[in-house]
Order: C-alpha cells, then sequence, then structure tokens
C-alpha cells in the first residue's frame, strides 16, 4: 500500500483511506449512487423465457434432454413390453430357422 | 424489430459461437469449475460456478457513449486476468454464455426490457442442464450477470424476451477475422476495406487477388 497522509499513521490504521466522512462512509459504502438493495427484482423473465409461446415462437420448444437417470438394481428389466418383444422375437426366429433345417435335411 | 438492433443481436450470437469453440475459453471454465470444488455430472453446480465467477470478476462499464463496444469472449477473460475489466452487459454474456457453452450446455442470450416498456435495452444470460433438476426440470434457466447479489432466475421486471440461443455447429469464419462494413472493425483492428465492404469469403478474395493481376 501506498500511503500518501502525514509521516505520522495512526496504529488503527487498516490501510483504507477514507474517501467521506466517517458518518457518509459507513452509511453508503458506494461512491455513486448505485443502489442495488433497493432494486426491485422478480423472476420476469425466467417466466417470459420458459412461456410455452415464446419457446414455440423461437423454436425452442422441442430442444433435446437426456433421459432422467433410473434407478434401478442392476440387471433388472425395466422396459419389459420392448425386452418381451424381442425375447418372443428371437426365439420365433429360431423356431423358424431349426423348422426350414428340419424341412430341408429329415 | 429494427435493422440495427438485428445487427447488434446476430454480432453478439456470433462472438458467443466464437467463445464456445475456444480452447483457451474451455481451459478457463474447466479452471473455474475444478477451483469451486464442483463435483462431476453436478451440472447446476458448475451453472452456479460459472455465473458466480463472471458476477464477482468482470467489471461492469459502460460501453463509450453512443458507441456500441463487442468483445470477444477470450479478450474479456485476458482483460480480467491483467486487473483490467470493464464490460458491458453484452460482453457479460458473451463471456459466461462462452464459458457454459465449453463446457457443454446449450447457451444463448436473452435481450430484455428492462425498464419494462417494451423497449429492448439489456442481455441477460440463458442456459439449461442436460438432465432436469429438481429445482428447474427442463426448464431455462435465466441469470442476471451485472449484478454480483442476484441469484439465478431474479431479474429486474421485464415485460418481453427475445432469445437468441447459440449454435455453434457453422462453417463460417470467426468474427474477428470477418470484416465488418462501415470502418473499422474493433475486434481485430483490422480495417475494414471500404463502406460497402462487408464480409468476404476466403476463396473470393483469392480469386480477387488472382484477377488483379
Amino acid at each position: 500500500m501506498v500511503w500518501m497522509g502525514g509521516s505520522e499513521e495512526d496504529d488503527n490504521d487498516d490501510g483504507f483511506i477514507p474517501v467521506l466522512d466517517a458518518a457518509v462512509a459507513q452509511s453508503d459504502g458506494n461512491l455513486g449512487n448505485t443502489d442495488m438493495a433497493n432494486m426491485r427484482t422478480d423472476q420476469s423473465a425466467f417466466q417470459h423465457m420458459n412461456n410455452p409461446n415464446n419457446l414455440q415462437a423461437h423454436g425452442l420448444a422441442g430442444m433435446p434432454n437426456l433421459p432422467s437417470p433410473r434407478r434401478s438394481a442392476f440387471g433388472h428389466l425395466t422396459n419389459k413390453r420392448e425386452t418381451l418383444f424381442t425375447l418372443g422375437l428371437g426365439a420365433l426366429v429360431g423356431v423358424g430357422i431349426k423348422a426350414l433345417w428340419d424341412f430341408r435335411t429329415k | 424489430m429494427n435493422k440495427r438492433f438485428e445487427t447488434v443481436v446476430e454480432y453478439l450470437r456470433q462472438l458467443i459461437e466464437d467463445g464456445i469453440r475456444d480452447q483457451f475459453v474451455r481451459q478457463k471454465a474447466v479452471e473455474i469449475v475444478n477451483r469451486a470444488g464442483v463435483r462431476p455430472h453436478d451440472e447446476l453446480g458448475e451453472i452456479r460456478a460459472i455465473v458466480k465467477w463472471v458476477q464477482n470478476n468482470v467489471i461492469y462499464r459502460k460501453d463509450p457513449y453512443m458507441v456500441e463496444y463487442f468483445m470477444t469472449a477470450r479478450r474479456i477473460l485476458k482483460d480480467v486476468e491483467k486487473g483490467a475489466s470493464a464490460a458491458d452487459c453484452d460482453d457479460f454474456v458473451i463471456v459466461a454464455a462462452s464459458m457454459l457453452g465449453s463446457l457443454g450446455y446449450p447457451v444463448g442470450a436473452i435481450i430484455v426490457d428492462s425498464n419494462k416498456d417494451g423497449v429492448f435495452n439489456h442481455v441477460m444470460l440463458t442456459t439449461k442442464t442436460m438432465a432436469p433438476t429438481r429445482q428447474y426440470g427442463n426448464k431455462w434457466i435465466v441469470a442476471e450477470l451485472i449484478f454480483p447479489n442476484f441469484k439465478l432466475n431474479q431479474s429486474v421486471p421485464v415485460s418481453k424476451v427475445y432469445p437468441l440461443i447459440a449454435d455453434p455447429n457453422t462453417s463460417r469464419d470467426p468474427i474477428h477475422r470477418q470484416q465488418i462494413a462501415g470502418g473499422i472493425n474493433s475486434l481485430s483492428g483490422a480495417p475494414s476495406g471500404g463502406m460497402s465492404g462487408g464480409y468476404t469469403h476466403p476463396l473470393v478474395r483469392a480469386l480477387n487477388g488472382i484477377f488483379r493481376r
């Protein structure tokens, strides 16, 4: 820190050089007129952004998302209908091939 | 929407897209989330870390009077490192969106009317997680970057928004290599080549050079 005050330094000095007098400095830490604490806020931007009409208008309605993680035991068949369909199709093909083999060889 | 506004927002979108593909920007983003101790797969944690870093480290200064300044994300980050940060709302969005985009999130800028009078005059960040979160589901998250005390989705009251979502899958030249009609390209310092210049494709430039001989 560069001290530009008098030659005798205050023992309690922490390096802060006050610009305003102490009372004003304590009441308002800003040098200018920015008063962010009193700014009115809400979630209107978030709501407008996620409004279905807005998303539709800007082509954002169909943005891809990853499916939410499935919490199931390892090996558990979650897609039962699809799995059974695949197994059934496999069995039919197998039986068909066997029938064809039998027909040609026996 | 007037022509000038369209041009301005297009530069904004292109600067974000360029930043997303910039390795320097990605390195900085990775450094920030790692230092913040964000665990892998914590998408909301990464978004919060980047937003907080930008809110706390990039310093808001207005553009010169009646002049619209745009900076690349890399330039903004280097200014922060040098202790010479000075950026306005669009620059805040460029750097935050570029970093989040480089970490794998869909990003964009949303233009808003911060006086709630229907006149677009301010820019905020928008992004979303890839997997739905308990807090926000699949919704787009918005962030006010120029005030450090604003939390995610908090904004000044607005009456309309205009989203510009970045699409980095583009084969165009980075904007700092393009020539912008009507003066000096403030991003690169290169002369624009005249009032009617505009962007010239490299192939056309090469052919012009051959025919000039």
